[in-house]
């Protein structure tokens, strides 16, 4: 990318080169730190003093049966829900004061469980428009004058996302007339567009076919290869969690149930009665790594 | 101790009409989703039929009260249902809104067209001899009628109540709410439900409407409009689903607002009279900025809403490359041209004059654009932008001489820090809360802000002189008129620009969700703030404009004034019907508002048809939510691509086409040929010529035109016409309408041409969709293939 200002005002870290970065670094250093987390609904705890860290160039998981309070999780994290208690850093900057669309442009990109897209936009329009809004280069007065339109730098950045996810033979359509499948994509190609260091992504092989499931990991695999962008991953196709993952998180009832390497995990029985159940040994845990 | 029970009992009757209202409106919203603002029509449409009945036709009291609240009122609701809302359930807020919205103005006028238009004094009371006092004690009293009305009401709070807590009936309405497709998939008609709650509401209405007539001196329909707000606001503080909430609200309003706080302050002081009619609008806007409750409610959508269609983008994006050419090249400043040539040098004085309120007026309709077409938001409160505006540069020159240029300047920036200002609950609020929170701020701004020496002058009215500047005097109206033009082509660009830019793409991203538009770094309290901030600036020169072509902006207390809230309504429902996504919707909108009324006079038809047209023009936005304008242009654009597809279909339409054409022109022109064409053109009346007649009449008659005999004024009135006819030719050397045939006939046939000119294309490109900038062409998207080839 031509430009260098990946994040915004806000807390441009020492991470910077992350965003941009060219293949795995080091995988050591701390990137979202989650502490004791905890957000209630009226009487109901959704959360309770959850912990989790994330490193740089991690794909970690984050499972739990329906209710566990994982999407709720994800809202604390980027600020679209204010915990009641926790603190939540993200390249050691304390965020949890921090409005949502701050917490995006110091590099924190998400997909949804629910498909948010902005309707009546074609595909080419949600890169554009969320390019434009990582420069923070918009103001009304450019607009007056008509120099609000996109750029060519912002064209050529578009692109490289679409090429990136393999969404050229849509990218010029709207997005209400794609299926659910290219949808997700076009959702994890808008986040993508933020040049984040760390994706969240909501159940993003929920509503997909076997196939496109498979296609999904390939690009989520590619991009953590070529940009070394951290993941975290909340989803209940176990097999594509395992096939993603190395480490994992289990949230029950709004707790942290245990957390470590995947094949621990899997094999804990707490893990098995609370959540997997038989599933899991039907599963046996093979990492596929292709 | 004993004062409390007095303000009780004198506040308590008003409550319980208050709650009568706002539980018709959460019932209906509450089962078919519509926030029926049409209730304070209908209330209207049953104390009409009950006055007419029982004061002019001498019916038995009892009769006429139970024909209005048993048979019209419900009928009329079911009506609304069927014709109406049925055919809505599943659109946008904001469509349901603007369809009441322009019942609210029709309503009433369709209602007099039978019930006569002369003032209605002292409605009767349902009760036999209301005045009759009751004791409560020694010095606490209540009359008759009021204790029916207390009576009446409570009954049918605890018949409802036990409606919805016990009945399976109550049950399946409650469920409708959440979602009438899920209710149908669980085998329920809701079609049934959804009607048995408009008639249930209807009669509510109709009960309220009846036992609220007696309370006021004279039965007219801005009290009932004023009444709906009212129980709106009691609406809220039941959160909008609570009935004994609802009624509480009620209570408060009437009892708190009405009787204790005047009676602590002081009934005379002036604080009193500013404080009391503003509270319950105080109240309400209170409820919805503060209480969580209501917020929440804003989240919750019909689980099944995914299975409609999006909406369609713009007709334009789908034109072929041809007609679209021709459009912007050739029809487009064509048409300018004509219409500046035919304003500058052609029409006569007063056709001029209205041609230019209608540019002040697409000034502020252009606000609307920006809000409601960029945002999806929905303001009620544009007109008193726009009377921001119109205030400050009256005040401006009058009081410190300024020119009125930097003026208008400072107002427009006055208006966008009160734009800034509502912005602050717009951050909370979505949707339809957000639009009753303006309207609530509108109505607190004409009661506290409009009677201050300071903004609405002395005696209600600011004159404002028109500018003189870069050596021109716009005094002059063709100047003036200039000088509006171009204002309004300046703030079009800037309104495109915006829309084209990151402002407007950011928020037509936030538009589809605003939550995915935070997680993609977008700000969303700036751009809402931002939007509200444009689009009252652009509100705030609409009204300076208009201000200073009225040349005086008055603050109108009895809704007369352009700047009341009333005005902010029919605004909002013209523009959106008409079309809120583009900017020729805001221009055809303000035209038609200005020249509907000469058309009218011109037909011969009275002028109350404007409003009941406009009320129409409501109903047809059901079918057409994306805006009648836009509709038209779809259609166009459709029939241009079917003519492509088959020649013979497009040779027969050409056919039609030209026949149309010069069905409408040809007429014209002949009847222009063949008599004496300035003897009947000038039929626009005393009222509506001031200047040119008045000073005719001076001339003919010499007295006072009030002091003549009612018999013998036809006959003046008519000999005046003909003689300012004659004295206006004289004057200005231009003859009225002489050669206007000819010129109309041309006007209509441009204009039919503009209406018919897809027929007329056969297009034998491929097409493709020329991109915004560039100009190149980009193929069409595969899914509109059945459109494009």
């Amino acid at each position: 990318m031509s430009t260098g200002e990946g994040a915004g005002a806000a807390g441009t870290g020492p991470m910077e080169s992350g965003a941009a970065g060219t293949g795995p670094v080091d995988t050591g250093s701390v990137l979202l730190h989650a502490t004791d987390v905890g957000k209630r609904f009226g009487g109901i705890a959704a959360l309770t003093d959850v912990n989790l860290v994330v490193n740089t160039h991690e794909v970690v998981g984050l499972v739990g049966p329906n209710g566990a309070g994982k999407t709720t999780f994800f809202n604390c994290l980027l600020g679209i829900l204010r915990p009641d208690s926790g603190i939540v850093t993200f390249r050691g900057i304390d965020i949890s004061r921090m409005p949502t669309h701050k917490r995006a442009r110091m590099g924190i990109g998400r997909t949804f469980q629910r498909l948010e897209l902005f309707t009546g936009m074609t595909v080419r329009e949600h890169l554009l428009v969320t390019e434009r809004s990582r420069r923070g280069t918009g103001s009304l007065w450019k607009d007056l004058l008509n120099q609000g339109g996109p750029t060519d730098d912002e064209h050529a950045a578009a692109q490289e996302t679409i090429d990136l996810v393999g969404l050229g033979a849509e990218a010029d359509k709207p997005v209400e007339s794609l299926s659910l499948g290219r949808n997700r994509i076009v959702e994890l190609a808008r986040a993508l567009q933020l040049r984040p260091s760390l994706l969240l992504l909501d159940e993003p092989s929920s509503g997909l076919d076997r196939k496109e499931t498979h296609a999904l990991v390939d690009v989520l695999h590619g991009i953590q290869q070529s940009q070394g962008t951290a993941v975290l991953l909340v989803e209940h196709d176990l097999e594509m969690v395992v096939r993603a993952v190395s480490r994992l998180y289990v949230l029950d009832l709004g707790r942290l149930l245990t957390s470590g390497p995947v094949e621990e995990v899997m094999a804990d029985p707490n893990v098995r009665e609370a959540y997997l159940g038989s599933m899991a040994e039907t599963l046996s845990p093979t990492r596929g790594d292709s | 101790m004993e004062d409390l029970l007095v303000y009780i009992v004198r506040g308590f009757p008003a409550g319980c009409v208050y709650g009568l209202v706002a539980m018709a409106i959460v019932l209906t919203y509450k089962t078919s989703g519509v926030f029926n603002l049409a209730f304070g029509a209908q209330a209207y449409v049953a104390a009409a039929v009950f006055y007419k009945l029982g004061k002019e036709h001498d019916w038995p009291i009892g009769v006429a009260a139970a024909l209005a609240v048993l048979v019209v009122s419900p009928l009329l609701a079911l009506g609304l249902e069927y014709f109406i809302f049925r055919h809505m359930r599943t659109q946008p807020l904001v469509v349901k809104l603007v369809a009441a919205l322009g019942l609210l103005t029709a309503l009433p006028e369709i209602t007099k067209l039978w019930f006569g238009k002369e003032i209605k004094n002292l409605p009767p009371s349902v009760a036999p001899s209301p005045d009759r006092l009751y004791k409560i004690t020694d010095r606490v009293t209540i009359t008759q009628d009021r204790l029916v009305t207390v009576i009446a009401s409570l009954l049918v709070f605890a018949a409802l109540t036990a409606l919805f807590r016990y009945t399976v009936l109550g049950l399946r309405m409650r469920a409708i709410t959440e979602s009438p497709r899920m209710v149908e998939l669980a085998g329920v008609n809701a079609n049934m439900v959804s009607r048995v709650a408009w008639t249930l509401s209807g009669f509510l209405a109709g009960l309220a409407g009846v036992l609220f007539a007696h309370t006021e001196p004279q039965l007219r329909p801005d009290n009932y409009t004023g009444l709906l707000i009212v129980s709106i606001a009691a609406a809220a503080f039941g959160l909008f689903k609570s009935i004994p909430r609802t009624l509480a609200g009620g209570m408060i309003i009437a009892i708190v607002g009405g009787q204790m706080i005047p009676g602590w302050l002081g009934v005379e002081r002036t604080i009193t009279s500013y404080i009391r009619p503003s509270f319950p609008f105080l109240m309400l806007f209170a409820i919805l900025v503060f209480v969580p409750g209501i917020r929440q409610s804003r989240e919750t959508t019909d689980p099944l809403a995914g299975v409609d269609p999006p909406p369609p983008a713009l007709a334009a994006s789908y034109r072929d490359a041809q007609l679209d050419r021709l459009t912007r090249k050739i029809l487009f400043p064509a048409f300018i041209a004509a219409v500046l040539y035919l304003v500058l040098f052609l029409l006569p004085g007063l056709w001029v004059s209205r041609v230019t309120e209608g540019v002040c007026l697409a000034v502020i309709f252009l606000s609307i654009t920006v809000l409601t077409g960029l945002s999806g938001q929905l303001s009620l409160a544009q007109s008193v932008f726009a009377g921001a505006g119109a205030f400050t540069v009256g005040q401006l020159s009058e009081r410190y001489g300024w020119n009125p240029l930097i003026g208008l300047l400072f107002g427009a920036l006055i208006a966008a820090a009160a734009g800034a200002l509502v912005a602050l609950p717009a951050m909370r609020l979505g949707g339809l809360y957000l639009a009753v929170a303006t309207f609530a701020l509108a109505l607190l701004a004409q009661n506290a802000l409009y009677g201050r020496d300071w903004v609405g002058g002395f005696a209600g009215q600011v004159d404002i002189p028109r500018p003189k500047a870069f050596g021109i005097d716009f005094g002059e109206d063709k100047p003036f008129f200039v000088l509006c033009a171009v204002i309004l082509t300046l703030l079009s660009y800037a309104v495109i620009f915006v829309r084209r830019g990151s402002t407007g793409r950011f928020l037509f991203a936030m538009r589809g969700s605003e939550t995915a538009a935070a997680a993609s770094a977008i700000n969303p309290v700036k751009y809402k703030l931002i939007v509200f901030a444009f689009s009252s600036f652009i509100a705030g020169v609409g009204g300076a404009l208009l201000g200073m072509y009225q040349g005086v902006a008055s603050t109108g207390f009895e809704g007369q004034s352009i700047f009341s809230p009333f005005y902010g309504l029919v605004f909002v429902v013209l523009v959106v019907t008409l079309g809120v996504r583009t900017i020729q919707g805001a221009i055809v909108a303000a035209m038609s508002f200005v020249l509907f009324p000469l058309l009218l006079e011109w037909l011969k038809l009275p002028i109350e048809f404007s409003l009941i047209l406009f009320g129409f023009g409501a109903i047809t936005f059901a079918r057409h939510p994306e805006g009648i304008m836009e509709a038209n242009t779809r259609k166009s654009v459709l029939r241009a691509a079917e003519n492509k597809a088959n020649p013979r279909l497009a040779r027969k339409r050409r056919l039609i086409a030209w026949a149309m054409m010069c069905a409408i022109a040809v007429p014209v022109l002949v009847r222009s040929a063949t008599r004496d064409a300035g003897a009947t053109e000038l039929n626009v009346g005393f009222t509506v010529l001031p200047i040119e007649c008045g000073t005719a009449w001076e001339a003919y008659t010499d007295f006072d035109p009030e002091g003549v005999d009612a018999a013998q004024r036809p006959a003046l009135h008519s000999a005046c016409k003909t003689e300012a006819r004659k004295h206006f030719t004289h004057t200005s050397g231009i003859k009225l309408w002489d050669y206007g045939g000819a010129w109309k006939a041309l006007f209509l046939f441009l204009f039919g041409f503009l209406r018919f000119s897809p027929s007329l294309i056969d297009g034998r490109r491929q097409g493709g969709r020329p991109s915004d900038e560039s100009g190149e062409q980009v193929p069409g998207p595969t899914d509109r293939e059945e459109v494009s080839v």
